[in-house]
């Protein structure tokens, strides 16, 4: 009896602790934190997700002319905007090598010069060292990689269609957009020079005193050192090939005069002639 | 049941029962929000029931909410959304259960219900009868283990348990009676003598 009340009384402990369950403080508020991020996220779903389609547009149209009208102008302007931004793309991705014959200047630095070249006023008056200028004056060269038989009248009206509006001033990613779409400036093909022709022919062997030659005021200079240098090698040269004798006559410092007394001291000649 | 298709309720409930229904028809995040205080402690009580664990329980009840949010064109067609709500959150619970190992809930809900003041023998002694008692009422058939569950949440009725479980409330009270029994049955056999 005793251990059957136990156990019921361990059933009800437990049941009991299920019953009194207390929720978790701020419970209400985590709930509606999530509820109201879910409804953001619902929100902007739905925001991504595309209008009417235009088969409802044309059925609303058919039932109710004048309610489709807004949507009608809607995809009208949506149709111009990507047309416009297309073409922009278009043109200005072109071939680098049509934009080199067509305008002359544009491995010219100065976005300047390019705009002389390409013969375009520009309101724009970039300053060197300012990277907004800098930037302004990628696009404005962006834009004179347009042939010459498209009007360019319309430069702004064209960059704010083709998504590719003046940046303002201090924002970094027009900056680098900008330098993203700059044309790339290969070397030109220029011929060598005849200095320089001289320069490559002569660093290649690498004479000193023709190296000396290049420069006119300092030739002397240079002609007496380089002369100098090739003495004193030589010099060096002749001591290195001459050390062994110098050793001997250290060593042996009377053998070295003997030699020189032998041819004196000739045998004895001898006093009786066989022919006398 | 009322002519009007609700349930039977007490006075409090049927308040709250018309602020949520009146709210419902409404789609505004206001009146979700109104739900939320009213219905968000017995959901939570009735996930606690299965999980028996508070964070579970709390993931829950936010999933319950986040389908309420995702239906709630449709929350004016429920005819009783207390019960929606906890059949909702019933049947999330059980889910969340199978994912997850039994002894990982029960083991520290066991060990909370211990009193401290008791001695150390007598807290272990009662810690391994709790943790037996909440074993036993694991391994209970589906049905009875539900009703049985169901029927500590205070805030239920009989009559809202066998919505819940779409049985009949003579149903749901044999459930009981047989649920106890069983229960008290396993424990005395596997009590040690």
């Amino acid at each position: 009896m005793n251990s059957q009340f136990n156990t019921d009384a361990h059933i009800d402990q437990v049941l009991d602790a299920l019953r009194t369950t207390e929720p978790p403080t701020g419970l209400e508020q985590r709930i509606a934190a999530r509820l109201a991020q879910a409804a953001e996220a619902r929100k902007i779903a739905a925001a991504s997700d595309s209008g009417p389609s235009y088969i409802s547009v044309i059925l609303n149209g058919v039932k109710d002319p004048c309610s489709s009208l807004a949507h009608a102008k809607l995809y009208t302007v949506a149709a111009l905007t990507i047309v416009t931004a297309l073409t922009a793309t278009i043109l200005l991705h072109r071939d680098p090598s049509t934009i080199a014959r067509t305008t002359p200047h544009i491995f010219v630095p100065s976005s300047t010069a390019v705009l002389e070249g390409a013969g375009l006023q520009s309101s724009h008056a970039a300053a060197p060292g300012n990277p907004a200028s800098a930037a302004e004056g990628m696009s404005t060269t962006a834009t004179t990689r347009t042939p010459q038989t498209f009007s360019l009248g319309s430069q702004s009206t064209l960059q704010t269609a083709g998504g590719l509006a003046p940046a303002p001033p201090q924002d970094p990613e027009a900056i680098a957009l900008a330098e993203t779409l700059a044309p790339s400036r290969p070397a030109p093909p220029m011929p060598l020079t005849a200095q320089e022709k001289l320069i490559q022919a002569a660093t290649r062997p690498g004479q000193p005193i023709q190296l000396a030659e290049l420069d006119l005021a300092r030739a002397p200079i240079l002609r007496a050192a380089a002369e100098a240098r090739e003495t004193a090698s030589i010099e060096s040269y002749v001591k290195t090939l001459l050390a062994p004798f110098a050793v001997a006559d250290a060593l042996q410092p009377t053998t070295s005069s003997q030699p020189q007394e032998a041819p004196t001291s000739a045998p004895a000649e001898p006093t009786s002639n066989p022919s006398n | 049941m009322a002519s009007s298709g609700r349930l039977d309720l007490p006075s409090h409930w049927e308040r709250q029962w018309d602020v949520a229904f009146v709210s419902a028809e409404t789609t505004s995040e206001t009146d979700l929000t109104a739900l939320v205080q009213t219905y968000s402690a017995l959901l939570f009580r009735v996930a606690h029931s299965i999980l028996r664990n508070r964070a579970e329980s709390e993931d829950v009840v936010q999933d319950v909410f986040l389908r309420v949010l995702e239906h709630r064109l449709k929350l004016p067609e429920v005819r009783d959304l207390r019960v929606w709500l906890v059949r909702i959150t019933w049947n999330l619970a059980i889910d969340r259960r199978r994912r997850i190992r039994p002894d990982q809930l029960d083991e520290p809900f066991a060990e909370s219900l211990i009193a401290h003041s008791i001695p150390a023998d007598q807290a272990l002694s009662d810690a391994r009868q709790i943790a037996a008692t909440l074993r036993e009422i694991e391994r209970l058939p589906k049905p009875e283990r539900h009703a049985l569950l169901l029927s500590a949440i205070d805030e239920l009725s009989i009559t809202e348990i066998s919505t819940v479980l779409h049985r009949s409330e003579s149903a749901v009270r044999a459930l009981l009676f047989r649920a106890r029994t069983r229960l008290r049955e396993r424990l005395e056999k596997g009590k040690p003598a």
